[in-house]
């Protein structure tokens, strides 16, 4: 038996199935195309939603692509707990696409069809609960996106990545994409889609969220309940292309437009964000 | 924090093995099948995979999740004692988590400690029940390299609705803490097992005729297929007393008097005392009020003879739960009646969460009580009745072939409501039920070859036969006045079948306002029935009489059938109907809070059958459960009608993607 004093060091603990250093989360399956294209995971771990780029059977995974069942953030939540739970990634990154947020018709902080958004807070509208005509604020404990990953990662990128360099697919219009850092509120389709005046209503306290999407809270539920060991650390990021202005006109054809495009510019930030978190893989 | 991981880890080990030391293995062990499902309705099917029960350990650690489900006295915790010893000499830190220790006062601690989030419910079990005692973040501070298994005894033994919430708060456990696994071991049902694909699911099978005569060598030579030596409990008591019955009362009974010593009417004192022990809802009770009741040397010899067991807490439980089950049985089986009330059934199925004991009530009683006690079990809950009927065996059945007849149909009838969950649960019980004649009811494709297998029956009974008459009854026949008065009739069985019979036909105005007015003086059985039958008639009429019952009738189970009537009226009615009935449950939101098995209730009516579902079906659920959903206030609760709403869109919509973020 050790002596208290003496010190020691654990891997990073293993899930039912193994390990993985990255779990890349997807919603829709244009999203999980785009990610799994660019990140070249296309190998299935057996009886599992999870793909890598490595050997199936290898048991220590560097990146697993899932996708989740169901849009919304309810199995957003549940896909951040069985992966947690079968593979104890150290850092989980939701991808996809996600609407831009406009005030009077007008995109925020000019944000454009086929820029990227990296999530520094989420918001959720459930946090304001409708009773008749008031609102009433109500919290769920959730984790916020990791401010070690914003800082080191997130800003750096913003700053010298070339996004528009590593895109390979083609704008529906001509468009050089650019790279965002701002909220990004959860919308509940509980509550109506995105074009409900409940819905806008419920949005217009969150006057500074650059992007709407409807599962970013499902991660951060997801992360905060899951952080229950000693053992156990993991940290998020939420990384979106946008494929639409919330509000405008025509928003759904638009989204129908741009939503592969969106997938594969989030994408492209995806694997460059990969590229600069830390590896214990001599060969990357 | 004092201890390393490494220390913990050797502390919580050495403990463990002075738990195993410590359970009582049975001799011989007799080792189990286990039957593997991947879900529950190929478990009731039989659609099973057989291993031994060496593969509930791997399944546990490789899936995380295992529940074993089986009759009680099937041998579930010797297995469970003897998967402890295996982790342990595995090298897998085992804790059991016994809730037959669960006590009265554990209700309102746990309910407290869930209403805020379902999670928390694992800290207070391990706190409260584990052995060796730990807490939570102590099983935590092990190494990481470390796995562990919760071992959970006596689901069954606690209120049903307690019992799912324990398997969601175990699942949440499971999945935060690292290589740790639960194994659970529960009665034979349905449970709502939260992601169900992540949960082994494992049925403890009965023991072989070779298995037995493996066991028993020649001591019970020609009597090996003799229910029910086909289970553990029965088989060790025949073995060890070398007295075998086809009955597992009467081998409690025997085991009992040769065992504590006691005469009959000790038994029957005991047997009053057991009862009145349930009255707690808990196996656990005061050794002193038992003793008052039974008197001094009954339960002295019950606790000398290890049949009763003081807890070092100072409660008392009975060795084995179907001990304490036969004696509360025991109790009711000679009673007439008059006892067999809605409250005492209540009691003796610790509020419906066990009905091995009204099993054994049957089995005790000659055909004409036994028929009487199903008749009762029927206007209380069907689904016992039919229990009741499943824990029998062809040679051995106290009750009617007619009676049986009766229950089967009754059950198969359901099998075609336009409720999924009624029809679920009437299919579950019925591929239970392995009596002779219950196949063609089990098999039927149509309501129709239901009528027609009831029709093919030949019977002198002249009470059946009169049964038989109204269940088979044409649907274009007109309803008479007489009619109604069966329908009001004392007798459950007709009661109810001329209920579902006058569900099928046409009704005048008149004799619905006759129903109607009926409500204002019948008893609140037969304003159950009358609720329901209303529910086949979408008129304003009925729809202000059913929200008159659901808002102020004084009887729980007729507020109950009042809300599932108004959910098959909104299903049944025009847009118009539909809408008022949506708008009076929305406005009832907040009261019906307060009711969660009639809200409950509302919720399952509404889940109906794709191709009984109207035009906008979907709006209509989503609607109310929206509702819900704006006014619940705990996250699990706001989940709950979020996942009900996208489940409803997914059912009556398909999935939809279209639109998504």
């Amino acid at each position: 038996m050790a002596p208290p004093s003496e010190e020691r060091a654990y891997s990073p603990p293993r899930g039912r199935l193994g390990r993985a250093r990255v779990a890349v989360v997807t919603v829709i399956d244009e999203e999980f195309d785009e990610v799994r294209d660019v990140l070249g995971t296309h190998n299935d771990i057996g009886s599992s939603p999870y793909f890598v780029s490595e050997a199936p059977d290898s048991g220590d995974w560097d990146v697993v692509v899932s996708k989740c069942t169901d849009r919304t953030n309810l199995p957003s939540g549940e896909e951040v707990g069985h992966i947690i739970e079968d593979l104890r990634p150290q850092v989980l990154l939701l991808v996809g696409i996600a609407g831009g947020m406009c005030d009077n018709g007008r995109p925020r902080e000019n944000i454009h069809l086929g820029d990227v958004v990296i999530a520094n807070t989420v918001a959720y509208v459930d946090f304001l609960k409708i009773d008749g005509a008031t609102m009433f604020w109500r919290q769920y404990p959730v984790d916020h996106p990791s401010v070690h990953l914003g800082r080191t990662i997130s800003f750096p990128i913003q700053k010298t990545f070339r996004i528009a360099d590593a895109i390979t697919k083609q704008p529906p219009a001509a468009h050089n994409s650019r790279i965002h850092i701002g909220q990004i509120v959860s919308a509940e389709k509980v509550m109506g889609g995105l074009n409900n005046p409940v819905q806008t209503e419920l949005l217009k306290p969150f006057d500074k969220a650059l992007a709407v999407d409807m599962e970013s809270i499902g991660m951060a539920r997801g992360v905060c309940a899951r952080r229950t060991s000693f053992w156990y650390n993991p940290l998020y990021s939420v990384i979106r292309g946008i494929s639409d202005l919330v509000g405008v006109e025509g928003n759904d054809a638009t989204r129908a437009q741009w939503k592969v495009y969106a997938a594969h510019a989030a994408a492209v930030v995806t694997r460059e964000f990969i590229r600069r978190l830390p590896t214990t893989d001599a060969n990357a | 924090m004092q201890r390393t991981p490494e220390h913990q880890l050797e502390i919580l080990r050495s403990a463990a093995n002075g738990v195993i030391a410590s359970l009582a293995f049975a001799d011989p062990p007799f080792e189990l099948e286990i039957g593997w499902a991947s879900d529950y309705d190929r478990m009731f099917r039989g659609d099973l995979d057989i291993t031994s029960e060496g593969e509930v350990l791997a399944r546990a650690l490789r899936q995380g999740r295992v529940v074993l489900v089986g009759r009680g006295g099937g041998g579930k915790t010797q297995l469970l004692f003897r998967l402890m010893r295996a982790s342990a000499e595995r090298g897998v830190l085992p804790v059991l988590i016994d809730l037959k220790d669960w006590r009265q006062s554990d209700y309102a601690d746990w309910d407290a400690i869930v209403s805020k989030d379902i999670a928390y419910g694992s800290a207070f079990l391990i706190e409260r029940f584990a052995r060796p005692q730990t807490t939570a973040i102590d099983l935590d501070w092990v190494p990481p390299t470390a796995s562990k298994v919760l071992i959970v005894d006596g689901l069954n033994e606690i209120a049903s609705s307690v019992g799912s919430q324990v398997l969601r708060s175990l699942d949440e456990f499971v999945r935060d803490q690292i290589l740790t696994s639960v194994i659970v071991a529960d009665r034979l049902v349905r449970r709502e097992l939260p992601a169900l694909s992540r949960w082994a699911l494992g049925l403890v099978l009965p023991l072989s005729a070779s298995l037995i005569a493996r066991y028993a060598g020649n001591r019970l030579s020609g009597q090996t297929s003799v229910a029910p030596l086909d289970l553990p409990f029965f088989l060790n008591a025949a073995i060890h007393q070398e007295d075998v019955s086809v009955s597992g009362a009467r081998t409690h009974e025997r085991y009992l008097i040769s065992h504590a010593n006691l005469t009959e009417q000790d038994l029957n004192s005991a047997a009053i005392a057991a009862f009145q022990a349930y009255l707690n809802k808990s196996r656990s009770f005061s050794i002193e009020q038992f003793r008052i009741i039974a008197g001094e040397h009954v339960t002295n010899r019950l606790q000398n003879s290890g049949v009763i067991i003081l807890t070092e807490s100072g409660e008392a439980h009975f060795s084995h739960h179907l001990l304490h089950d036969y004696l509360a049985s025991r109790h009711m089986a000679r009673q007439n009646q008059d006892f067999w009330t809605s409250d005492n059934l209540n009691v003796i199925s610790l509020d419906q969460s066990s009905f091995d004991p009204l099993a054994l009530v049957f089995e005790q009683l000659g055909q004409e009580k036994a028929d009487d006690f199903l008749r009762r079990l029927y206007d209380w809950n069907l689904y016992a009745a039919g229990y009741a009927l499943s824990s029998v065996s062809s040679d051995a059945v106290p009750c009617s072939a007619e009676m049986r007849i009766v229950i089967f149909a009754m059950l198969a009838e359901k099998r075609f409501d336009l409720v999924e969950a009624t029809r679920q649960r009437a299919n579950d019980a019925l591929l239970l039920i392995r009596l002779a004649g219950s196949q063609p009811f089990k098999d039927a494709m149509s309501f129709q070859q239901v009528l027609r297998s009831v029709a093919a029956v030949n019977s002198q009974a002249a009470w059946f036969t009169r049964w038989q008459a109204l269940f088979t009854r044409p649907s274009d026949q007109n309803l008479t006045d007489e009619d109604i008065q069966t329908l009001l009739a004392d007798d459950s069985v007709i009661g109810w079948t001329m209920a579902n019979v006058a569900r099928r036909m046409a009704l005048t105005e008149e004799q619905l306002e006759m129903l109607r007015n009926a409500l204002h003086n019948a008893p609140p059985t037969q304003r159950w029935r009358i609720v329901h039958l209303l529910g086949a008639f979408p008129s304003t009429s009925n729809f202000d009489t059913l929200l008159q019952s659901l808002d102020h009738d004084s009887d729980g189970s007729v507020r109950y059938g009042a809300a599932r009537s108004l959910a098959e009226l909104a299903c049944r009615g025009d847009a118009q109907l539909r809408g008022r009935i949506v708008q009076a449950i929305k406005n009832r939101v907040d009261d019906l809070r307060a009711q969660p098995k009639v809200r409950d209730e509302i919720a399952r009516a509404l889940v109906v059958t794709s191709d009984a579902a109207p035009a906008g079906w979907s709006d209509t659920v989503t609607d109310i459960g929206r509702t819900f959903f704006q006014r619940a206030e705990a996250p699990e609760s706001r989940d709950y009608w979020r996942r009900y709403i996208a489940d409803a869109e997914i059912r009556y919509q398909g999935p939809a993607l279209a639109g998504a973020h």
